[in-house]
């Protein structure tokens, strides 16, 4: 069986966190750039478990690794979701550039 | 079986911080004071228990997720104490806005458990969860003022900012445990030196440094990652604005030295130039800023930029000397930070602006005040006698003892060009007529803090030298 | 006593803390603490003197820091210099602060105002004591803070604001220069101790000893208000009578002069250096004077008589007439001191004006000032037997010695202050009253002032005998540097400078006591350029390029380097510094996702940076 080399994994990882970048730089609704974020998480995931694979004893470092950022990005996306909300109360809206008191 | 003694403090702080969210839902427990006290109990205890964790080892405990030596030692207890004397300070604040108390204590102490771990991380895991715990927190502190239209902007501002740099931190530490094959701290070290990472010629390798750089430079709002910092420092409440340019800072600047100085340390050829500049950068990025401030918070915010710029500096230098200075420097800035943001919520505790402005005739208004606010200025600033001035002259001597005679240099340009708004608080404090004869008040805890803050600047500036026999210890350094 | 001087700057400093901490306490007592305690400070130095006299000394110091392989020590040192200024300063400041209670009588910010003056003389002491550059400068810096802050003790009138900010300024110019004077030097000596620094500073190199002395002297150049660092000081009159009579005269504007003694072993390794000195110190003393004949203003005419003065002291340093200038230095601190708070008391009596024309004929509201005054102005004129004159011929003696050209510019400069002086007393005290409302509501100064004038008055005649030939040069041979020699002595240089004081006085009498106004606008219709070029200050201040027709080519070069290169690079530096600011503070637009936007591009950079290098 052919073997899939690790540079296939880091590319799309890498393909993957640029799209992520991407979305969190050019999207203006608030919940779209933390899935732009979350994209990026989920590259370094890819990462973390194509090394953990691929080297030799770093299974369990690297798969540790990778449920702690799945847990802390959950945590993230809780406390990210709940500024949004109290954002959309406060202020009606949650287009990021509208906000824009502060500067300078 | 685990032996936790090494951890009590932090336990300690995530037990208090989960009572307080018990006390949140108990009949009565809502009160401002009876939260402030818990917060400020739980702090002193985890304060108590510090030496009993720190004799419990030495060296990596927990399965080598911490690392017990008198680094992590001297950054526990400068973040727990600095923390508790937020809260002490910042009491009557949180009480006179009307912040929900219970929970935005809860936070504080979640917050400082995890820059402690940040300080004591022995292992790239750890770190990364510390790091977290601390920014998940703070993101939710600096929108505390719910009601208030910057503070929400404020949080927003930092949680997405904070969000994208620590996946970029992320990104980077991912390639690092690719290259490296290990989550350990001393793990990649040996294996870096070790020859693992193949030069960094490489892309992978490239990526993994500025990756990690990136994130790192985040936290400490190093110029360009530093945006965020001003517009957060502005709209968070003033007692948040407090804790996150000392708890935050310092706990980040710990951070960079056991991730890049130790962990990353044998590719030192690497990443002293990248920091060099990023130091140099930051310091005039900071100071030039500033210049043109009108409020208090944003321009101490600038100032906080510019001090993490010289901090850098120490660290780029990455010698023995360097590191010292650095220990030197960050309980320095911690000193003089803490006294000025006392001065501003002593201001905004009772309700008025924090403008330079609104510092017009302070000294005839409240000589005590003025005075104090001065000399952390002129600490700041970098005036002999003061606990910033032999820091500075610390960092020189690092830099300069290293050939990097350039970076020198920028330290003193950026002190020539800071003396200007420095000189500036001063003089709407003593030169301009105020517009209201009614005293500053300040209450006792806030004046012990502020007392605590000036001693602290004095005695490091008068009497240094005990405290750098006492950072000489071989003990002290992380350094391999 | 001599082991106990380091006391001697915490007597006032102890005065200062009482003041700040209890000064809502002590309420009209304020002032008496910080006498009492002056007054233990000038007897206990006085004691000091009367001990090195004796041929004691004394030194300490501790290990303060330890950095890598460097020590720096603290501690302080008396030798006879020190002991000398010691006793000047307490005494001066002495009676400045006695004399400050009946000025500042009834004034809001009383209390304030002594403490700001009691900080002050502790670290002007500091300075005197200090062993070492480290304790030398931060004394050096409080003393312009302290200035500052008294400059601008009115500041509730905005134009008193500015002159502190403007003064502050200036003086940190010539301190940064200084600052990395003091670097330099560490870097050849390898120690901030003075005794170490003057103990090497001949095996440095001449080029390294040049730059070294150059820098340290710009510090002192802002400090003494030399050319072209002047301009902040006739702005400093702006303060209380008695601050500038204390800081602006006698002290502070001698400090710098004082710190080119302390290090005068680097000067004498670069002759270069000295040359410099000698002719900054030349010109000053020139400029200055020619600027104060034209002034109206009794306080600015005074202002620009210390910085005349304060040029021949370092002209004499220049001249390698160390003793001799320093000499100056102590006489000129004592009369100028008594003029200063003479001028005070004619203020005080005038009700706020300080437009000589408009005063006239005071001498009979105010006798006692207008002895002590006279008195003062003499001295300053040299007339013999007044110490002015000992210590002036001095200079101009080491003058002549080393330098013709130097030496007529002195001997042009003592003219030109007889002249003002005459000038200056004539429109003040004699002569008819020109203001009839001024004269009738003028009154003499109460004992609390008068007191300290009588006793300054005593020093302004007799202190130059001490460096006089008749007594052997005591006083120079006390002060000099070891192995230093006495210029001998030249008859005709002190006919001259003798002859050229009196003709002064006289053209001074002839002009204003002959009682004739036609004379003087024919005069000044004549001279009319170089009238207008002195009332211009030289324009050194504003700058008039469009004074072509005045066909006055100095005043515009002049001018044209005031604008282009002082004030130029000065504006330049600050106004690039603030437009960098404004540029870069842009950057924070206030949009969360062009925070993110920079922080990518900035790792796209970093990134490109790294992956260049590697390939």
């Amino acid at each position: 069986m052919a073997v899939i080399p690790v540079q296939a994994f880091l590319i799309v990882a890498a393909a993957l966190f640029a799209l992520g970048l991407f979305g969190a730089l050019r999207r203006t609704n608030a919940i779209m750039v933390l899935m732009g974020i979350e994209l990026m998480l989920n590259a370094v995931n890819l990462n973390l478990v194509a090394f953990a694979r691929y080297l030799q004893g770093a299974l369990v470092g690297g798969q540790v690794f990778a449920v702690f950022v799945i847990t802390v990005a959950a945590a993230e996306a809780a406390i990210g979701l709940a500024i949004v909300l109290l954002l959309a109360r406060r202020r009606r809206t949650i287009e990021v550039p509208e906000i824009h008191d502060l500067k300078g | 079986m685990y032996d936790f003694t090494g951890i009590l403090p932090e336990l300690a702080l995530a037990a208090g911080s989960l009572l307080l969210l018990l006390l949140a839902v108990a009949p009565g427990g809502r009160r401002a004071g009876a939260a402030a006290a818990t917060a400020a109990l739980t702090l002193a205890a985890a304060l108590a228990l510090l030496p009993a964790a720190a004799h419990a080892g030495h060296g990596a405990v927990l399965g080598g997720m911490v690392v017990l030596d008198g680094f992590g030692t001297f950054f526990r207890a400068v973040l727990i104490g600095a923390a508790l004397v937020v809260v002490l300070t910042g009491a009557r604040y949180v009480a006179a806005r009307g912040l929900a108390a219970p929970e935005f204590y809860a936070l504080l102490l979640m917050a400082v458990a995890g820059a402690d771990f940040m300080a004591v991380a022995g292992d790239v895991i750890s770190f990364y969860v510390g790091l977290e715990t601390l920014s998940l927190a703070s993101y939710g502190l600096a929108g505390f003022l719910a009601g208030e239209r910057f503070s929400m902007e404020a949080a927003l501002k930092y949680f997405l900012n904070g969000a994208v740099a620590s996946a970029l931190l992320l990104f980077g530490l991912s390639l690092v445990f690719g290259l490296a094959g290990t989550t350990s701290l001393a793990g990649i070290a040996a294996a870096l030196a070790g020859g693992a990472w193949g030069g960094a010629a490489g892309t992978v390798p490239a990526v993994a440094l500025v990756f990690v750089l990136a994130g790192l430079g985040f936290k400490v709002a190093a110029a360009p990652f530093h945006l965020w910092a001003p517009d957060v420092y502005e709209g968070a409440p003033t007692p948040v604005t407090a804790f996150l340019s000392l708890v935050s800072k310092g706990a980040a600047l710990a951070a960079i030295v056991r991730v890049v100085a130790v962990g990353l340390g044998p590719l030192h050829a690497d990443w002293q130039l990248a920091l060099a500049v990023l130091s140099a950068l930051t310091m005039t990025v900071g100071n030039v800023s500033a210049l043109w401030q009108k409020n208090v918070k944003r321009l101490l915010a600038y100032s906080s930029v510019a001090h993490a710029g010289y901090v850098l500096a120490g660290i780029a230098v990455g010698t023995a000397l360097g590191l010292q200075a650095v220990l030197f420097y960050i309980l320095a800035y911690l000193f003089m930070n803490l006294g000025a943001f006392g001065v501003v919520m002593a201001l905004s505790g009772q309700g008025e602006g924090e403008t330079l402005e609104d510092l017009a005739g302070l000294a005839r208004r409240s000589p005590w005040l003025a005075a104090l606010l001065a000399l952390f200025a002129l600490s700041l600033l970098g005036l002999p006698w003061t606990a910033g001035f032999m820091g500075k002259l610390l960092l020189f001597q690092a830099t300069v003892s290293s050939h990097m005679t350039w970076l020198a240099l920028f330290i003193a340009v950026n002190t020539g060009i800071s003396a200007y708004y420095y000189f500036l608080l001063i003089r709407q404090m003593y030169l301009r007529p105020a517009k209201s004869a009614a005293p500053v008040r300040a209450d006792a805890w806030l004046a012990a803090g502020l007392a605590v803050a000036a001693a602290g600047v004095l005695l490091l500036g008068i009497f240094p030298q005990s405290f750098l026999e006492w950072s000489q210890l071989a003990a002290f350094m992380p350094l391999p | 006593m001599v082991e106990h001087a380091w006391l001697i700057p915490l007597l006032p400093l102890l005065a200062y803390a009482a003041q700040v901490f209890f000064g809502r306490a002590l309420g009209a007592y304020t002032a008496w603490v910080g006498v009492v305690l002056l007054a233990a400070g000038a007897a206990l130095s006085l004691g000091v003197l009367a001990q090195v006299l004796g041929g004691a000394a004394a030194a300490a110091s501790f290990p303060w820091l330890k950095i890598g392989d460097l020590t720096f020590a603290m501690g302080f040192r008396v030798g006879p210099l020190e002991a000398a200024m010691l006793a000047m300063v307490t005494v001066v400041s002495l009676m400045v602060e006695i004399y400050s209670i009946g000025y500042l009588h009834g004034d809001a910010k009383y209390n304030r105002f002594f403490a700001n003056v009691n900080l002050f003389v502790a670290s002007m002491l500091g300075v005197v004591l200090a062993d070492n550059f480290l304790l030398f400068f931060a004394c050096w810096e409080i003393m312009g803070l302290c200035s500052y802050l008294l400059i601008g003790h009115w500041y509730e009138d905005l134009d008193n604001a500015r002159a502190a900010t403007k003064s502050f300024l200036v003086t940190r110019l010539g301190d940064i220069g200084l600052l990395i004077g003091i670097f330099v030097t560490f870097w050849h000596a390898h120690s901030l101790n003075f005794a170490d620094i003057n103990q090497s500073a001949a095996s440095w190199g001449a080029g390294a000893a040049t730059l070294a002395a150059l820098l340290i002297f710009t510090g002192a150049v802002g400090k003494s208000a030399q050319v072209p660092l002047h301009v902040w000081l006739p702005d400093a009159m702006a303060g209380p009578t008695p601050v500038s009579a204390l800081i602006h005269a006698a002290t502070m504007v001698a400090a710098g002069v004082f710190l080119v003694a302390r290090t005068y072993p680097v000067f004498e390794a670069s002759g270069t250096a000295l040359q410099v000195v000698a002719w900054v110190g030349g010109l000053t003393a020139l400029l200055a004077a020619t600027m104060a004949t034209v002034q109206v203003d009794i306080k600015k005419m005074l202002a620009y008589s210390t910085m005349s003065q304060l040029g021949y002291m370092m002209l004499g340093l220049g001249v390698f007439g160390y003793a001799a200038a320093l000499f100056h230095l102590l006489s000129h601190a004592f009369f100028k001191a008594l003029l200063f708070l003479g001028s005070g008391s004619v203020i005080h009596a005038a009700g706020g004006e300080q437009n000589m024309h408009r005063m006239g004929g005071l001498r009979r509201k105010l006798p006692w000032t207008t002895v002590t005054f006279v008195i003062g102005g003499l001295a300053l004129a040299g007339i013999p037997p007044l110490s002015g004159y000992f210590s002036k011929d001095e200079v101009l003696l080491a003058a002549f010695r080393a330098n013709p050209a130097l030496f007529w510019i002195g001997v042009a400069t003592a003219g030109l202050t007889a002249y003002y002086v005459m000038r200056g007393i004539w429109l003040t005290f004699f002569g008819e009253p020109r203001d009839a409302h001024l004269y009738a509501h003028a009154h003499e100064s109460p004992a609390v002032m008068v007191g300290p004038l009588l006793v300054l008055a005593v020093p302004a005649v007799f202190f130059g005998w001490l460096g006089s030939p008749q007594l052997g040069h005591a006083l120079q041979h006390f002060i000099a540097l070891p192995g230093e020699a006495e210029p001998a002595a030249d008859r005709f240089a002190a006919a001259a400078t003798i002859a050229m004081a009196f003709a002064g006085l006289a053209l001074g009498l002839a002009i204003y006591a002959g009682g004739r106004p036609a004379l003087r606008r024919d005069l000044i219709r004549a001279l009319r350029p170089l009238y207008v070029l002195f009332k211009q200050k030289w324009y050194f201040d504003h700058l008039a390029l469009g004074l072509t027709g005045l066909g006055l080519g100095l005043a515009q070069v002049v001018g044209a380097l005031d604008r282009y290169v002082v004030d130029g690079v000065v504006n330049g530096l600050a106004w690039l510094t603030g437009a960098v600011g404004q540029l870069v503070r842009r950057a924070a637009v206030g949009d969360a996702q062009a925070y993110m936007l920079t922080m990518a591009g900035a790792v796209l950079v970093g990134l490109a940076v790294y992956l260049g290098m590697g390939g």
